[in-house]
């Protein structure tokens, strides 16, 4: 006996899985991503092999535990460093030598480098 | 006479404004939000005002925790074992620049003392990886 297959209806396409996937796509992107505008200072400073052939003027920036800057010894503020430096880079010193000392954390030898490098000097290198 | 009122069929609720919605927010995380993990729980980035922009987030990377932890792409070693690392390292990857990520609690002596481990180790170029504004 032949049984006649019933009629096939076309079903509408449901919305529901595709809502579905897209709400865990979105909840993964949401939980996973961050908005943090990352930056970079280069620390490298002179190149290996360049060190003191001739007469090299080096000026001595040396950062305090609490943030306080001492230029060639001489206490100077964040605002006015960059003046202070731009006078010495035109001057005799070729080099900026910054220093830390005990205690100093990164954050405020960061916040130093990045003044120093708006500054005229060349290179700046980091004295361990 | 007073007759029931009939109740007002609800219209069936439209999903398709929903799903264009979440379209939306989608292409937004997508594109705005940067897919990184974070080197550590507990870690903080070092904040610049503005420096050398480079936006992206820093992979394959050398990091130091706040208390003086390094790790070399993911795998922890200690100071006195970083030189011998360096050196089994592949030369092309010495060329490229090398992103150092140190927390911002960090001695910045300790971080000094890396730096001239890594430039001694053959990497020419380093740069410390910052957060630009109140991240």
């Amino acid at each position: 006996m032949r049984i006649s297959a019933g009629e096939l209806v076309p079903r509408r396409l449901g919305l529901t899985p595709l809502i579905d996937v897209i709400f865990l796509l979105l909840l993964f992107f949401m939980l996973s991503s961050n908005f943090l505008k990352f930056a970079e200072i280069n620390v490298t400073g002179a190149q290996k092999g360049q060190q003191t052939t001739g007469d090299v003027r080096a000026a001595v920036l040396r950062v305090h535990s609490d943030g306080r800057i001492d230029l060639n010894g001489t206490p100077v503020d964040k605002a006015t460093l960059i003046g202070r430096l731009d006078v010495l880079s035109a001057g005799l010193a070729t080099t900026l030598a910054v220093l830390a000392t005990e205690g100093t954390n990164v954050q405020h030898l960061v916040g130093v480098l990045e003044i120093a490098k708006k500054s005229k000097f060349k290179t700046i290198t980091l004295v361990p | 006479m007073r007759l029931p009122q009939p109740k007002p069929s609800r219209p069936a609720e439209n999903t398709v404004s929903l799903i264009n919605i979440v379209f939306l927010m989608l292409i937004f995380f997508l594109l705005a939000g940067n897919l990184s993990a974070p080197p550590e729980r507990g870690f903080q980035f070092p904040k610049t005002s503005n420096s050398d922009a480079s936006g992206k987030a820093p992979v394959k990377a050398v990091s130091v925790s706040h208390e003086g932890e390094i790790s070399i792409d993911g795998h922890k070693t200690t100071r006195s074992a970083l030189p011998g690392i360096l050196r089994n390292l592949p030369a092309a990857r010495k060329t490229r620049p090398l992103k150092l990520v140190a927390d911002r609690r960090l001695e910045a002596k300790a971080l000094i003392g890396i730096i001239s481990v890594l430039r001694a180790g053959g990497f020419e170029k380093i740069t410390i990886v910052t957060v630009r504004g109140g991240g």
